[in-house]
């Protein structure tokens, strides 16, 4: 077979694999719009209906009677951009100080703190809910963020990127009599742009789907998170696919709708920082 | 492999720098001092003392409604050692993360490459096997428990159109681990395949055909050239996802509540639950310990692979 042939072939074969894997990665999204859509007797139909006959809108009515879906979205947007912000601005600050700057024990603190991303929550969990009690600080969304306002990984990742600004910039703007603070909101902000851009989409992604600590610090229903609504809605009306399916759709099409917007900004970003969730 | 070399370059810049310049002065101290005194106490408070403290912990009989938290030595550790249901959840961890790290790699390493040399449509899939991850992990696993449901699920509706039996996919032991692995690579490929993609196109187009001219093939090429440069990346995604896997925790949460018969029963759950639900928080504790220093030896076998170079 000639090398033409042969990269056809294995174009093809490889167009017919691509669109075999794609189907199965969308068939649990497929279906579970379309069991949100039918009518009870449709969703338990034997041989399964692909495409409902009758579309219906009474699970959705069932989830919003039930669950308190706006409140929990609000709930959810004020707690991940409030942690998004404050992560991904400590992450700079801190960042740009281990960089660019020479202090005695600089490396030694450095390493202190990149090492606690090591310690898997389950270790610290108890004493920092013990602690956020003493606070007054549990079924708070302080307790829920302030612990959290750091990242080590965040901060390790704008230090890297330190290495593309020329310090003589940072010098020059120093010999004209910029402050340390104004050089840093007016030269290394903007430099930094692109890291801190995809810094805030991955710690959106990640603050939004957060589960375990939210788990744990918040306890009464109005201050639910969507995750935790979601746990809640599935423990009670599990047996409730229609519902249980209205309300996955509720939680997961506005943020694919926002993924197909920003998707090339995401996986650029990926390539970027090589950052795993 | 372009940028860590300008990296190097920059990072000798600044080398030969630090040598000229003496120490700072007042008013990038003050800068530096004011960034660095709320760091540390945040470190200090929200890391390093709650880890002292979990050790504290879990040498006491401590539950948070009880005032009285006797010392109890290594007790509790003793205790967990001797407790089947512990044994058997650090196997299931082991299980999954090492199953669904591997499997993941393999099928991602697969589609890459497809996604690589397809002339066409190379976004469009990527951004579908890319999907699971921006998704709520909770709402995932309601999809997939419906999936999985063994009556009208639409597995086994599909496995009964070909006349087959059905599955008891989250309620048999046999099967309730391999489903929750099979969620598990399905939701994290999309990244690892964006990874693999991103180290592909770093290798030089040349070194591919330089092996064809002399002969080799396909299979050559991939496991002469291609499998080599992608070391970095390889391992990279393989310690990551490893740690991912190692503290999976609301699928077994939402899906099998560590059952049946302790078959999906992983050690991040198992702390959850004897925690926050038993309230056994000295016990908990000790167990996270442990699975703290499986977390440590584990990353610094790890560090040790990664700082071998491979020989291209």
């Amino acid at each position: 077979m000639s090398q033409k042939a042969s990269d056809r072939f294995f174009h093809i074969l490889s167009y017919f694999l691509l669109s075999i894997g794609s189907i199965m990665m969308l068939l649990p999204f497929y279906w579970m719009i379309v069991t949100s859509i039918k009518i009870p007797s449709e969703i338990i139909a034997f041989p399964p209906k692909w495409i409902p006959s009758v579309i219906t809108l009474q699970n959705y009515q069932r989830v919003f009677r039930d669950l308190a879906v706006g409140v929990m979205y609000r709930n959810s947007a004020v707690v991940a951009v409030t942690k998004t912000i404050l992560m991904v601005f400590t992450s700079a600050l801190t960042g740009y100080v281990f960089g660019k700057f020479e202090f005695r024990g600089r490396d030694f603190l450095f390493s202190s703190i990149i090492a606690t991303m090591i310690i898997p929550l389950q270790v610290y969990m108890i004493p920092l809910y013990v602690m956020m009690v003493d606070f007054h600080w549990h079924n708070t969304y302080t307790g829920l963020v302030i612990p959290y306002a750091l990242s080590a990984y965040a901060m390790f990742l704008v230090r890297q990127w330190m290495h593309n600004i020329p310090s003589e910039l940072i010098e020059a703007a120093r010999i004209d009599g910029a402050g340390e603070l104004h050089i840093f909101v007016r030269l290394i902000l903007p430099l930094s742009q692109a890291v801190l851009a995809t810094l805030v989409i991955f710690y959106f992604m990640w603050n939004w789907n957060d589960f375990l600590w939210p788990l744990i610090v918040l306890s009464s229903p109005q201050k639910f998170t969507l995750p935790l609504g979601l746990t809640v809605f599935n423990s009670e009306f599990g047996n409730d696919y229609g519902a249980t399916m209205a309300a996955a759709s509720l939680a997961v099409v506005p943020v694919l709708i926002v993924f197909f917007i920003f998707q090339r900004h995401i996986v650029e970003g990926v390539a970027l920082t090589g950052l795993k969730g | 492999m372009a940028t860590e070399i300008s990296q190097r370059d920059t990072a000798g810049a600044i080398e030969s720098r630090k040598a000229k310049r003496g120490s700072l002065r007042v008013s990038q101290r003050r800068f530096v001092w004011s960034v660095l005194f709320p760091c540390i106490s945040f470190y200090l408070l929200f890391r390093y003392y709650p880890f002292i403290e979990a050790f504290n912990i879990s040498l006491r009989k401590y539950s948070i409604v009880v005032p009285d938290k006797p010392f109890v030595g290594f007790e509790n550790y003793v205790n967990i050692m001797k407790s089947s249901v512990f044994r058997i959840s650090i196997g299931n961890t082991f299980y999954y993360a090492i199953v669904t790290t591997l499997v993941g790699l393999v099928v991602a390493l697969a589609v890459a490459l497809m996604m690589h040399s397809i002339p066409r449509l190379t976004n469009f899939y990527r951004a579908i096997f890319f999907l699971p991850q921006i998704t709520n992990a909770i709402a995932v696993a309601m999809v997939w428990s419906w999936l999985y449901q063994p009556v009208y699920g639409l597995f086994n509706q599909i496995l009964q159109m070909f006349g087959l039996p059905s599955i008891g996919w989250l309620t048999s032991p046999k099967w309730a681990m391999p489903s929750l692995m099979l969620m598990g690579i399905w939701g994290g490929i999309g990244m690892s395949i964006i990874v693999l993609m991103a180290g592909l196109s770093g290798i030089p187009r040349v070194y591919h055909e330089a092996c064809m001219i002399d002969g080799g093939n396909r299979w050559h090429v991939f496991w002469h050239i291609t499998l080599p440069l992608l070391q970095p990346t390889i391992t990279f995604i393989l310690v990551t996802g490893f740690m991912g896997a190692f503290n999976v925790f609301s699928a077994v949460f939402i899906m099998t509540h560590g059952g049946p018969l302790n078959r999906t029963r992983v050690l991040a759950y198992h702390i959850y639950q004897r925690a926050f639900v038993d309230l056994k928080m000295g016990e908990a504790s000790a167990m996270a310990f442990v699975l703290f220093l499986l977390v440590l030896i584990i990353t610094i076998f790890q560090m040790r692979v990664l700082q071998t170079r491979w020989e291209y």
